[in-house]
């Protein structure tokens, strides 16, 4: 059986090290230069990832998500928590919920993006848009739900209830590819 | 599954979501780590995958290619972590 790049990063493959980083570098340095801003902190954030990600492979389980999704989850797990060491955001004027892009790439690139965020974007799809703007706000914008629910006019526990039904029903579409409504992201 | 998770499992879902997109006050990441003793079918990641999946389809990564300069900084440290794990 072939073994996955970062199954043979976590092998100890050289070839593999190299080969992640030429494969992942675009996507780790993007998601950086996203959530960090700064050039300079970008760059010492995007080798913190990598240096996590190779002692992260082993636990790696194509059963449950892509390499590419693995890696964005080890990347923003990382540079979040970089960021609110920092300062909350958000500073000045929020993005405009309207501004948000909101349709999966036209373009699959190199990496295998085109299925899974297929996948979330069919999940989300189901939600009712008041369900999917919270989500949005909370995973592509990191606000905090409180200044969620204040910006929104929502009581703080239908942000959370918001967040929590989508999330399971992302959840369920990842690991089923099944589009049939669940009752406990509908409501 | 979570479709008809009891309160106690509910909970704990939400604290889950709640851990993956926000922060966990200290008396809620308590209450969270006791409620996953209960229930070892689940760990803190749990959404981690389904919130990285709504990143990566809601804003997808630029083209914007790695610094070379910062890809040999990567190499480096690669070089490094490869030689620290053989011992």
């Amino acid at each position: 059986m072939n073994e996955s790049l970062l199954q043979r990063v976590a092998a100890g493959d050289t070839g593999a090290v190299a080969e992640c980083v030429d494969t992942f570098g675009g996507l780790v340095w993007s998601l950086a230069r996203r959530i960090l801003h700064r050039p300079s902190e970008a760059e010492d954030a995007v080798q913190e990832v990598f240096i996590a990600l190779w002692k992260s492979a082993s636990r790696f389980d194509p059963s449950i998500a892509s390499e590419t999704t693995f890696v964005a989850m080890i990347a923003r797990r990382r540079l979040i928590d970089r960021q609110r060491r920092n300062a909350r955001r958000p500073e000045g004027e929020p993005v405009a919920i309207e501004d948000l892009p909101l349709s999966a790439p036209d373009e699959p690139g190199q990496l295998d993006l085109q299925d899974e965020a297929a996948k979330a974007m069919a999940a989300l799809d189901q939600l009712k848009p008041e369900q999917r703007n919270v989500l949005r706000l909370a995973v592509c914008q990191d606000w905090p739900h409180q200044l969620i629910a204040d910006r929104l006019g929502l009581p703080l526990g239908t942000v959370k209830t918001h967040v929590r039904r989508g999330l399971i029903k992302v959840r369920e579409e990842l690991a089923t590819g099944n589009t049939a409504p669940s009752k406990e992201a509908e409501r | 599954m979570s479709s008809h998770a009891e309160p106690r499992e509910e909970r704990m879902l939400q604290l889950l979501a709640d851990h993956a997109t926000d922060v966990l006050d200290s008396n809620s990441a308590a209450e969270l780590v006791g409620l996953l003793s209960v229930h070892p079918e689940y760990d803190e990641f749990y959404f981690e995958p389904s919130v990285a999946a709504i990143d990566l389809a809601m804003t997808p990564p630029s083209s914007e290619p790695l610094p070379k300069r910062l890809r040999d900084r990567i190499l480096i440290d690669a070089k490094r972590f490869l030689e620290t794990a053989e011992d």
